[in-house]
């Protein structure tokens, strides 16, 4: 080493020296401007690589905002559209124990003491024209005036987007009782456009509000219009209150001394969504999960472009180096153009991200209103979104890019490229992925076992995801190696041989499609099986003709009416309170837990024959109707990790002296997001519990002697027993009629899931399309090749297509184990561990057909197009090209 | 006066002519050009850059088609062929060499050669072992061919091109990427396995050197081509 002293520059030195900086900051600069400068124009006369790259980019970047703004939103919306009118309740006052309205005298002792922030609410389902259910809200708007106005100026700080406002109605005639109810914008243009309504054989007239309103797919009415619709006279729902959280004490101390005691009403305390934003929390995380899965599966499609672009510059690239531009101006040039892309594609991204979003939003809204009863707000848009895409989509892009332009930089000045050692750092490279994936695997398969939270698995899950791919390229390698001894000398055999090196450069968009196809055949997978297994959960739960749940007060007449009813098999009883569930201290739960639950208790029979048992103790019958052992449902057993034999307490058991009660059985409850408890009808008339029940089912007699009723004559009797027995349709459903709703509910809450799907399958098959493209034209030389030695161009087509059928077939053949294994998984761990259903699987043929006959589709389009169109050139030309 | 002792010629030109279009411009490359080959003749096709020797080629090839004029192969009229007939021409009479070499990458040598034997059914002969030992390939047999040197290569399309043992062998500059020693080397070995399957050769070049092997010369020059006897 040259160790010279350390001596002090002096200022003609360091002056110098500056210069020398600043020139050669400018030289360098310069030399990347030149580089750039060449690579715009290599993009001009190769539009179709940039093209490729942004297109890549902004599907990434569309299927993320797309699923980022419709997530967003609807976690907002949990906190902003709780309550009617964009008003967030701080406390409820809910119907007492075993009851399932308020007196409406509640609200007047409220109103009268002064307490005007609060507003009384009647709500229920009522029936439209062709037997249709509408969500029905009734409130006292003169008190939701009030309030609105009071506490838009406590949140004009806070809240910076303005919100609708009830001076809009036309207050005067919906306070006159005259017969209107709202609906939001949205909703009113599809289902009333003429402003005309049929609710419970009234017509009544339709006022549209703003979607921002938060009405989501409810109707609003005047309370006393509501109550009459809901026939509720003198009832309430709730009443929500509004308070500052430190004067919540106060409040309720206000509320004892004016005798609004639990025997009155309940109080509980809201929690601004977050209960919400918790119970959803495992919907929005797979939505997020899928937005990452079509992300990256966009960015394969970017980064094939980008390899594919190098690769065609490779030449330009080294003439540039031996024209004396620096290793370090040519890397900035290639950044600088990266940067570039990224940012124009995700621009493009993000403007069809948010009109994604646009189309997306409907559909979730119906499957968060059906699952967990929110409400959505109108879609807003951020520009963070747009920069965060682009930091995302960089930091991604420059991840994957930036070994290739090192290798780029750094390869040697005095040749090209060889192409045979590239072929052969491929195969390296297929081997240490192939390598990478099985370690993936097996650390995965170690780890899943133990995973008993929806987070880890899902982790894992992505690991499993990320292995899938990495397989392929060694997989296809040994596929068409595998062929090889198979083909005949001459055509077919250069066929494979020349398959075998088309895997280094289709492998990016094959991972991609492999990765779209498992994902799409395991979520068909899940749906299918789910479908399944809740038709059968339904065959066993409802055992009933007919199920009927009328207004609290009636309940009594309705069933002493049945009880004489001569066409009358058999009457069941449902009985329901909501109540609290205490896990005991243990290592696990080192504080006191408890859980809201709904306690449920139903007549012998149907507790022992339609109660979809999953475990249970084996004397469980004997110790159920004697003792205080309970049913849990698989969701709560699950969510709280309880088990056979585990001791809980129940605050609803207190009055037979002993609140603790021993999980006897875990039931399937499929679809149903709640935490529920049953248990049997001695321990809840014990316990001192409501003696009437919330709901009656009812079993019919046949024309003949033990003979089940037809479902014509059912059809007429629930016709018939509605009208004697003075119910509504919406009080009064079939058991066909149930199962047709609950399968049409199912179906819609995975109708999201299955759109994004689709659309992570259709993005991938533009990839494939977007590398058969750039392929083909890479192969001219290759194929004048074979031209010019007698192969004509029929035998040239066929061959092509032949190669690329091997290439999807082997990779679809790969999507049925792997789809399988995710399929398994997403039943197995995700579903069960985010939801708590316990799903059979059952493989669909038919979807995995459909999935590889959209790949196969693809492929086709993506290899006769560039076909045709290069066959239409003279070859000949092509045999002076570069080859890849 | 010759040709009449002759025989039919293999390939015959009778008023071709070719011409491109730049843009506006239009370049006339070969003005109604009569030509004709025989069996077993050699003909060096040498001319300034950008005279249409390789137009020449490609056109007796098929690889492009005349604006006017016939061209026939072994008697027949080339005007109504399809790629059917165009196909089949190649597949059996017809060998080209190439200055790039254009081998077909996926296959080793072996197959590189075996493939035009391949395409028309034909099994892997001795003439074909004598080829590859002539040309001295017999280490090389099994080993890629893009880890060969640029003179192995070049043996190796010469060796494809004569291994079916075509009526008429088209070379573009076949020692153009040799230096001079090998392409020498290459140069006699070609005529040598010409002169013994009875394949006319018709090649394109600049050397003055390689155009001394071959019995003919056609000079072309603007659009024209004048003959020598050699």
């Amino acid at each position: 080493m040259n160790n010279k002293p350390l001596t002090k520059a002096t200022p003609t030195e360091l002056k110098q020296i500056e210069l020398k900086q600043t020139e050669l900051k400018q030289t360098w600069l310069r030399l990347t401007w030149l580089s750039l400068k060449v690579f715009i124009a290599h993009y001009r006369h190769a539009p179709i690589q940039a093209g490729a790259i942004l297109l890549g980019i902004a599907l990434a970047v569309t299927l993320l905002i797309g699923v980022k703004a419709t997530n967003d939103n609807a976690v907002r919306s949990y906190s902003d559209a709780t309550e009617l009118l964009s008003q967030r309740a701080d406390v409820l006052l809910t119907p007492p124990l075993a009851q399932n309205t308020l007196d409406e005298s509640v609200y007047f002792d409220l109103r009268r003491a002064g307490l005007s922030q609060s507003l009384a609410v009647v709500n229920g389902k009522i029936s439209g024209k062709n037997g249709q259910f509408w969500q029905l809200e009734g409130s006292d708007l003169i008190a939701a005036l009030t309030l609105q106005k009071s506490r838009s100026y406590a949140s004009t700080e806070t809240h910076s987007t303005t919100s609708p406002q009830m001076n809009d109605l036309p207050l005067a005639d919906l306070l006159n009782g005259a017969p209107t109810v709202i609906m939001s914008r949205s909703l009113a243009d599809k289902v009333a456009p003429e402003g005309k309504l049929v609710l419970e054989n009234s017509t009544l007239d339709v006022i549209a509000i703003d979607d921002n309103f938060g009405l989501g797919s409810a109707i609003l009415a005047d309370i006393s219009l509501a109550q009459q619709l809901l026939n509720m006279q003198g009832r309430l729902s709730y009443i929500a209150m509004f308070s500052e959280r430190e004067n919540l004490p106060q409040l309720k101390s206000q509320l004892d001394a004016l005798g609004i005691t639990p025997q009155k009403a309940s109080f509980s305390q809201q929690d601004q969504g977050q209960a919400l934003i918790a119970l959803t929390r495992s919907f929005h995380l797979n939505l997020n999960a899928m937005s990452m899965l079509a992300f990256v599966v966009g960015l394969f499609i970017a980064y094939n472009g980008v390899r594919y672009s190098l690769m065609k510059r490779q030449k330009l690239l080294v003439q540039l180096l031996q024209q004396g531009i620096e290793r370090r101006a040519l890397m900035t040039a290639l950044m600088f153009e990266l940067i570039l892309l990224v940012v124009i594609g995700s621009s493009l991204g993000f403007i069809s991200g948010l009109q994604l979003s646009h189309w997306l939003q409907p559909m979730v809204a119906m499957t968060l209103e059906q699952m967990y009863g929110a409400h959505l707000l109108p879609g807003i848009w951020q520009w963070t979104w747009l920069f965060e895409a682009i930091a995302l989509t960089l930091i991604a892009a420059l991840g994957a890019c930036l070994p290739l332009y090192l290798d780029l930089t750094r390869q040697a000045l005095a040749q090209g490229a060889n192409r045979y050692q590239q072929m052969q750092a491929h195969r390296k490279t297929h081997s240490i992925q192939f390598a990478l994936a099985c370690g993936l695997l097996t650390v995965a398969a170690l780890l899943f076992p133990f995973s008993q939270s929806y987070n880890i698995s899902l982790v894992l899950l992505g690991i499993v995801a990320i292995a899938i791919p990495l397989l392929l390229p060694q997989l296809l390698h040994w596929g068409v190696s595998a062929l090889m001894p198979l083909a005949r000398p001459g055509l077919w055999q250069y066929l494979l041989a020349e398959t075998r090196e088309l895997i280094a450069p289709l492998s990016l968009a094959m991972m991609a499609i492999l990765l779209a196809l498992s994902a799409n055949v395991s979520m068909n997978t899940l749906v299918g099986s789910f479908e399944q297994t809740l038709r059968t959960w339904l065959e066993t739960r409802l055992h009933a003709d007919l199920y009927i749940r009328p207004p609290s007060q009636r309940i009594d007449t309705i069933q002493t009416q049945l009880m004489h009813d001569p066409r009358v098999s058999g009457l069941y009883q449902q009985w329901q309170i909501e109540a609290q569930l205490s896990l005991p201290v243990s290592t696990d739960n080192p504080s006191e837990q408890t859980i809201p639950v709904s306690l449920l208790s139903r007549d012998e029979f149907s507790t022992r024959h339609t109660s979809a048992l999953k475990e249970s103790l084996p004397t469980l019958w004997q110790s159920y109707f004697n003792a205080p052992v309970i049913l849990v449902s698989e969701p709560l057993a699950i969510k709280y990790q309880l088990q056979l034999g585990d001791s809980v307490s129940l605050d609803a058991l207190k009055q037979t002296g002993n609140s603790q009660a021993i999980i006897g059985g875990i039931y399937y409850d499929h679809g149903n997001t709640r935490n529920e408890v049953i248990i049997s009808q001695p321990l809840w008339q014990k316990a001192q519990l409501p003696l009437l029940p919330v709901s009656l089912a009812a079993s019919f007699h046949g024309n003949e002697q033990g003979s089940r009723i037809s479902e014509a004559q059912l059809d007429q009797l629930q016709a018939q027993l509605a009208t004697e027995l003075g119910l509504s349709q919406a009080e009064i459903y079939s058991q066909t009629k149930i199962k047709t709703q609950a399968i049409a509910m199912f179906k819609r809450t995975f109708s999201i899931t299955l759109v994004l799907n689709s659309l992570t399958l259709i993005v991938a098959a533009i990839g494939l399309f977007s590398a058969c493209l750039m392929l083909t034209q890479a192969r001219q030389a290759p194929l004048a090749r074979l031209y010019s030695l007698g192969v004509s161009r029929n035998a040239l087509r066929a061959m092509v297509f032949m190669q690329m059928l091997i290439v999807v077939l082997i990779t679809c053949l790969l999507a049925m184990p792997t789809g399988a294994l995710l399929g398994y998984l997403l039943i197995n761990k995700i579903t069960l561990q985010a939801f708590g259903w316990t799903i059979k699987m059952i493989w669909d043929w038919q979807a995995y057909g459909k999935a590889i006959l959209i790949a196969l589709t693809t492929c086709t389009l993506a290899v006769l197009l560039p076909l045709y169109w290069q066959t239409r050139k003279p070859l000949v030309a092509s045999l002076q090209q570069e080859t890849l | 006066m010759a040709d009449v002792a002759k025989p039919n010629p293999v390939a015959k030109l009778n008023q071709v002519s070719k011409g491109f279009r730049d843009g506006e411009q239009y370049h006339q490359v070969l003005q109604a050009v009569n030509l004709q080959i025989h069996r077993g003749e050699t003909v060096a096709l040498t001319g300034p850059s950008g005279s249409g020797k390789s137009t020449l080629l490609n056109l007796i090839a098929g690889f492009e088609t005349p604006d006017s004029g016939e061209i026939l192969l072994e008697q027949a009229s080339t005007s109504t062929w399809q790629d059917k007939e165009w196909s089949r021409f190649r597949r059996d009479s017809l060998g080209v060499v190439f200055q790039q070499f254009n081998l077909l990458t996926p296959l080793n040598v072996k197959d590189n050669i075996a493939f035009s034997l391949s395409l028309t059914a034909q099994p892997w002969s001795p003439w074909c072992d004598y080829l590859v030992e002539k040309l001295g390939l017999l280490p090389l047999l099994h080993r890629p061919v893009e880890a060969l040197s640029g003179g192995q290569q070049q043996r190796v399309a010469i060796a494809r091109a004569l291994a079916h043992k075509p009526t008429l062998l088209l070379a573009d500059e076949p020692t153009g990427n040799l230096d001079d020693v090998s392409g020498k080397q290459v140069m006699a070995l070609l005529c040598e396995l010409a002169r013994e399957s009875q394949t006319s050769i018709l090649m394109v070049t600049h050397s003055e050197e390689c155009a001394a092997f071959m019995q003919k010369r056609w000079h072309l020059s603007q659009g024209a081509v004048a003959i020598y006897e050699q």
